[in-house]
């Protein structure tokens, strides 16, 4: 049962919550507001009468009763010390009443005999202080009676949290309940070794070191006044949440589901710029746009952060980067859904069925207030925003120092989140481990969160591990060093027993294992190498699923062999050396990138029965700068039915900057599409988009973004920064320029069901297909007849309109053109509005001249008139003098020349002449 | 919506105009290298009969650059060029008869030659730079923008034809050159403001009354020739605003206007992306073309319904990012606003903006003019009007789409 008062409660580490400590919470609320009037009009019977009244009326209402009763199993062990309570003279008379009540209250909800709550008296001198400063009260819930007890005989703990910072306003910052460790006890030791000296305050170290010891271990809650105060806003009337309204709220998948006939928004992604409107700083902006087949939404547009931005796995919450910590959203309304704080946070993982959360901060940083945040790691439960692990700097340090390529994840989850790993190491000095050091896996329970067996399991010379998609084997490889050998082993969890291992030689400097995602087969990359140089690669692959688990190596592809330095390419060499490998899912197929990074090719290989690879094919990819490459497969028996395997994805070492006015570096890249056709592959085409950095599959596999983007926190924009939507076939679907345009993600979507038996799969598609086959078709034909209608009566509207206006267009130049020809003296120009062509043929004599005509006379042919050469020559003789070209102009002359040719001679076709509109 | 139909007939268009073109060797493209231009082409106008292609550039007045030239535009020969111009020419205007051509320069001066024989007729001097010039349909007057200079602001200058005036005289008389004054001009118009606001075309209204003109500052302006005023002035996008101003290629500037339909409507292209269709006595805009470049100038096809707009980046920038700068020429559906298709760029040659276009009378000739002095004219093949047809069809009915 939740009542209302459960979303205000901000303390849930303190206690379990449940109906009767709220209520006895906000019952202590109650006493609390009264001392204060007491405080203010001193002591009055009258009001204490009213007092008890009030509580009893609040706590009497059946509803509450009745879920008191519904909890009878709550655990009743609850005892409660009460401290910086007044109990003097004065408050003699209330602070018997209010014990009354609180007795009262407590035999109700307990029904315990005996009263559980204890309280702890304040000295005389220190009331005179403290008389109208009651500024709050620490509640401690202790294991038992006896503990309880030896707090009223001892200590003072509201006293003592007071005293411990010097000011209390600290622990008005705090706010949430302390929990007291070790390492604090020896702060505040610390502490009051410097008060220790003034022998006045012997009496409050003394006091204080007690309760610290007395207090190791066990939670405690202050409460400040104001706190209080926002308590006691919340109302005395119970309100029921009826279920349903519950779970629609919080539904996270609501994307997925069509809902009143409409088709569920299944395609959406995320993208964060900054709006125009936000000149001055830059701020976030949220976006989702969704569209599926062709139509195009914009849902919403929210202002969420400065930061980066980010999706779970499954797509059920969208997580933003804060300074203070991570948000979650999600939900139809895009609401806040949790909180973790975590200063500095810029690292964050999940576990594949979002049932952890983990976060990290990588860089030390100081806070505003001048506090350090040491590089830490948090594990999270998502759903309650309760912090469940820490793992400290020590533990984590080396690994944050190595940053090796793909330091982060650090770490990786087994099938069903049941279990989790991290590369450790076993030296004692963690901070200055060096990469040869790194000796050994922690291997945690994903539920309890702790070492398996509690003890590290120790691979030497470690270099890549995985966890098995489906069964519960951890495969690792270690490298060779000195004398060891190279060696992968897969253990079957929770025993920790080796099931087999394989060695791979003492020349294998790199190694990594790739897990096929149906978890039949485990690739090993091996890159051999000689002195400091890498001499060829290997893949090698263990079919897990058959007996012995047999082992096959492939040829040494000395084909394929690198040339670089070893010594020049350092770190990144894991990363390049060995270009690329990818599985292709669920099926026996995989494509390696390799050879140069400047001209890399790919391969597909395929396994044959039963462990040996064999080539596919093998060609040449484009390339400009950035390597992308997409690869379709069809498959065999569905029609139509393009899927996506992987994206092949490398990057230049520099990052790209945009920006208005600096150089930028030229980065782009191509869209090849690869088909599989009976086993050949070739290009479909090839298209670009200039400037784009990233590219994205969309989880469907039916769109592609490729996107411009800018660093987050540049100041300046360049003027093509946006992205683009393709189709799986290649077609642009729209483009979009966004200005300070910083980052896109599809929103992922959960894992599709697997059905164990390839029976019920068989039955699944059978029922696909007879049943709801021909109602997907049936929607999807009206989804695009509507879709089509729309435009075409747009365009309809569209094309009457400018019809109409062309027929009043065509009245008006009608007079209009009467007018032209009388102002302009001459109508042999034609006016109409219609096309006239005039053609003018002449028969070639027998003698043919070729001449040279000037324009009048050939205005006078064109009207008809018979001309001869004669009088041709007549004319010239009159116009000689005008006839004189120019030598700049002697071109002229001849192309006239030929102008007339083809009119006067008529060399076949004649001369034509069109003439459309006024002109 | 169109986006799978529309890459079709892309390709369609373009092959049928390049391919065919190419293989028939007639669109040629012709470098000013050799003894044509090198610098900007400013105008660019195919005569009434389509057999003569006018054009201007705005070469920096050498004694070797050639800014006034003919060529024919089948051949892609050199026929002649007009000499006088001591500064760049920045607009030209043909009669109908192809017999008189006037030209604006930058040297304060507006010239009429003689087609025939390309000499110089007349000289009009002026105080300021001439930016445009055109003739009125009766051939009696033309008229001339001039830009703002010492202090006075832009004007627009009417003046007569002196050939009709005195024909005889020319004729009788030798053929030199005469000069006149500003002063003799008819009427001399102010803008209203003046604010240093250029014009870069000017049109006559059909019937000679009025003369329109579009502007630097994103506005039409139009002119009462008989009363000397300005009447109207139309803004072109109101709701272009300063800040969305992120790089300097974008700005409001007006940088090409023509008639569509007769006379009856007039197209403008703008440099911030559009290009629109305006209503001649309302000024309410009927159509508007939005693109992803700048525009330079725009083109109507005499008889099917499309509409060519051209322009880019400015060649800095497009050499700073070191990308294409989408110098391509579009092809828009004259009613239904789509893209329908382009011509893309010669390649290896042209890697500068468009800046005039002009398709001859009858629609068949294709002439454009691009900022580093290349002329390319396209022969439109037969079959151009049959599948714009084809394509409007597509945009009226319902078709389902075939899966492929």
């Amino acid at each position: 049962m939740r009542s209302k008062s459960v979303s205000c409660q901000p303390q849930k580490n303190v206690f379990k919550i449940d109906c009767t400590l709220l209520l006895f919470k906000k019952f202590l609320l109650y006493v609390f507001d009264i001392l204060r009037n007491f405080c203010k009009l001193n002591v009055c019977n009258k009001k204490a009468h009213e007092f008890r009244s009030l509580v009893l009326k609040a706590i009497d209402s059946p509803e509450r009763l009745e879920s008191m009763s519904l909890k009878k199993n709550v655990d009743r062990s609850l005892w409660l010390i009460l401290d910086g309570f007044p109990t003097n003279a004065d408050f003699n008379d209330v602070g018997g009443r209010v014990r009354q009540i609180v007795d009262d209250v407590c035999q109700r909800v307990s029904q315990n005999i005996q009263s559980p709550v204890f309280w702890i008296p304040i000295d005389n001198d220190e009331k005179k202080q403290h008389y109208h400063k009651i500024r709050g009260f620490a509640l401690i819930q202790a294991p038992n009676r006896e503990y309880a007890s030896s707090f009223e005989k001892k200590g003072r703990i509201f006293f003592f949290f007071k005293k411990r910072g010097g000011d209390i306003k600290n622990l008005e910052k705090e706010k949430e309940s302390v929990c007291v460790r070790r390492e604090k006890i020896k702060e505040i030791q610390q502490i009051n070794r410097q008060h220790k000296q003034n022998e006045h305050n012997k009496d409050v170290f003394r006091d204080s070191y007690w309760a610290h010891k007395a207090l190791e271990g066990y939670n405690v809650s202050c409460w400040m006044w104001n706190e209080v105060q926002e308590k006691m806003k919340i109302s005395d009337t119970f309100e029921k949440i009826g279920k349903n309204e519950f779970l629609e709220e919080r539904n996270l998948y609501w994307w997925l589901l069509d809902k009143d006939g409409k088709e569920g928004y299944r395609d959406q992604y995320v993208a964060r710029f900054r709006g125009q409107q936000f000149e001055e700083t830059i701020r976030g902006l949220f976006y989702v746009r969704v569209f599926d087949k062709m139509k195009i939404i914009i849902i919403i547009k929210k202002e969420m952060t400065s930061n980066h931005v980010q999706w779970s796995p499954k797509g059920s919450y969208l997580v933003s980067f804060h300074l203070q910590g991570i948000q979650l959203w999600g939900g139809p309304d895009w609401a806040k859904l949790q909180r973790f704080e975590h200063w500095f946070v810029d690292q964050i993982d999940w576990s594949p069925d979002e049932t952890r959360m983990i976060t990290c901060n990588s860089v030390e940083q100081t806070n505003k207030d001048g506090r350090r945040y040491l590089p830490t790691i948090y594990i999270w439960d998502p759903l309650t925003g309760e912090r469940l692990r820490e793992f400290t700097h020590d533990a984590i340090g080396p690994l944050l120092k190595l940053r090796r390529s793909g330091w982060w994840p650090m770490f990786k989850w087994g099938a069903k989140d049941k279990y989790f790993a991290q590369i450790a190491t076993s030296k004692k000095n963690k901070v200055t481990a060096k990469m040869k050091d790194i000796d050994r896996i922690n291997i945690f329970d994903g539920v309890e969160l702790t070492r398996l067996d509690k003890a590290a399991h120790s691979a030497p010379n470690v270099f890549d591990f995985a966890f098995s998609p489906t069964d519960d084997l951890l495969a690792y490889c270690s490298r060779a060093l000195g004398n060891d050998a190279a060696k992968v082993t897969i253990i079957s969890l929770p025993s920790k027993k080796a099931e087999r291992v394989q060695t791979l030689g003492f020349d294998a400097g790199i190694t990594h294992v790739y897990w096929q995602s149906e978890g039949k087969y485990l690739a090993v990359t091996i890159g051999h190498v000689e002195g400091k140089r890498l001499r060829k690669n290997s893949i090698g692959i263990l079919a897990v699923h058959q007996e012995n688990m047999p082992w096959q190596l492939t040829e040494s592809m000395m084909k394929f062999c690198f040339n670089f330095d070893f010594s020049q390419i350092k770190l990144l060499a894991v990363q390049y050396l060995l270009t690329f490998f990818a599985w292709e899912p669920d099926s026996n197929r995989f494509g390696i990138l390799h050879n140069d990074l400047d001209n890399p090719d790919v391969s597909f290989y395929q396994i044959k029965q039963p462990t040996n690879p064999v080539k596919l094919c093998y060609m040449f990819i484009y390339y400009i700068c950035v390597y992308i490459f997409f690869f379709f497969f069809k498959k065999k028996n569905n029609n139509n039915n393009w899927e996506h395997t992987k994206q092949l994805r490398y990057q230049k070492e520099k990052q790209t900057i945009y920006s208005g006015h600096q150089e930028a570096e030229d980065v782009g890249y191509n869209l090849c599409k690869l088909r599989f056709a009976s086993n050949n592959i070739y290009y479909g085409y090839k298209k670009s988009h200039e400037g784009a950095v990233e590219l994205h599959w969309c989880p469907s596999g039916r769109y592609v973004i490729t996107a411009a983007t800018q660093p987050i926190g540049t100041k300046t924009s360049g003027s093509d920064t946006g992205y683009t939507v393709w189709s799986c076939q290649g077609d642009q679907l729209f483009k979009h320029t966004i200005h300070y345009f910083f980052q896109i993600l599809w929103r992922p979507r959960p894992k599709e069901i697997r059905l164990e038996s390839k029976e019920d799969e068989k039955k699944c598609q059978e029922m696909l297909l007879k049943q709801y086959y021909n109602v997907f078709e049936q929607r999807d034909t009206e989804v695009r007849r509507q879709h089509q209608s729309k435009f075409v009566q747009i365009n309809l509207a569209k094309w009457a309109s400018w019809n109409s206006l062309q027929e009043q267009w065509k009245k008006k130049t009608k007079e209009i053109s009467k007018k032209r020809t009388k102002k302009r003296g001459f109508s042999s120009e034609g006016e109409e509005d219609d096309f006239e062509v005039t053609t003018v043929e002449q028969e070639r004599t027998e003698k043919s001249e070729e001449r040279v005509i000037n324009h009048a006379i050939l205005s006078r042919i064109l009207n008809g008139e018979k001309i001869t050469i004669g009088d041709i020559d007549e004319m010239e003789q009159q116009e000689s003098s005008t006839a004189d070209a120019g030598s700049n102009f002697g071109n002229y002359a001849a192309a006239l020349q030929r102008r007339s040719d083809s009119t006067y001679n008529g060399s076949g076709q004649g001369y034509t002449g069109h003439r459309a509109g006024f002109r | 919506m169109f986006s799978k139909t529309l890459v079709k007939n892309t390709i369609f268009i373009v092959s049928v105009i390049q391919h065919k073109s190419a293989k028939k060797k007639k669109h040629k493209t012709f470098q000013g290298e050799i003894f044509g231009h090198n610098k900007p082409i400013s105008q660019l106008k195919l005569n009434r009969d389509g057999d003569l292609l006018f054009v201007s550039s705005l070469g920096a007045g050498g004694a070797t650059e050639p800014l006034l030239t003919v060529w024919d535009p089948l051949s892609g020969e050199w026929l002649g060029s007009f000499e006088g111009h001591s500064g760049a020419v920045t607009d030209l205007d043909v009669d109908l008869k192809s017999q008189y051509l006037i030209s604006s320069s930058n040297d304060s001066t507006v010239k009429i030659w003689d087609v025939n024989n390309g000499k110089a007729l007349y000289t009009f001097n002026f105080t300021a730079q001439c930016r445009t010039v055109s003739w009125s349909s009766d051939m009696r007057f033309f008229v001339t923008a001039t830009r703002p200079f010492g202090g006075k602001g832009a004007q627009i200058h009417i003046g007569e034809n002196p050939i009709l005036e005195g024909a005889d005289k020319v004729d009788e008389g030798d053929s030199k050159e005469t000069e006149r004054d500003a002063k003799s001009m008819k009427a001399t118009i102010d803008f209203n403001e003046n604010t240093g606001v250029q014009s870069t075309r000017v049109l006559w209204s059909p019937l000679d009354e009025q003369v329109f003109t579009c502007c630097t500052d994103g506005t039409i302006r139009v002119f009462d020739v008989t009363k000397q005023k300005e009447i109207k002035s139309v803004v072109f996008d109101p709701k272009f605003s300063e800040k969305s101003k992120l790089a300097d290629e974008i700005s409001p500037s007006l940088t090409d206007m023509k008639y569509v339909n007769n006379h009856s409507a007039v197209i403008i292209s703008s440099r911030n992306k559009e290009a629109k269709v305006f209503d001649i006595e309302k000024w309410d805009v009927i159509r508007t073309y939005s693109t992803d470049r700048p525009l330079n100038t725009v083109a109507v096809h005499p008889t099917a319904n499309v509409v060519a707009l051209g322009g880019g980046q400015q060649a800095q920038q497009a050499a700073l990012s070191d990308r294409e700068g989408l110098y391509e020429c579009l092809f828009h559906h004259l009613i239904f606003e789509e893209r329908i298709g382009l011509i893309p760029c010669v390649e290896k040659e042209v890697f500068s903006p468009l800046n005039a276009m002009s398709f001859s009378p009858d629609g068949n000739i294709f002439a454009l003019g691009y900022e580093q002095g290349q002329v390319c004219v396209y022969q439109m093949d037969d079959s151009f009007q049959n599948t714009v047809q084809q394509i409007e069809k597509r945009f009226i009915t319902e078709e389902e789409e075939e899966e492929l």
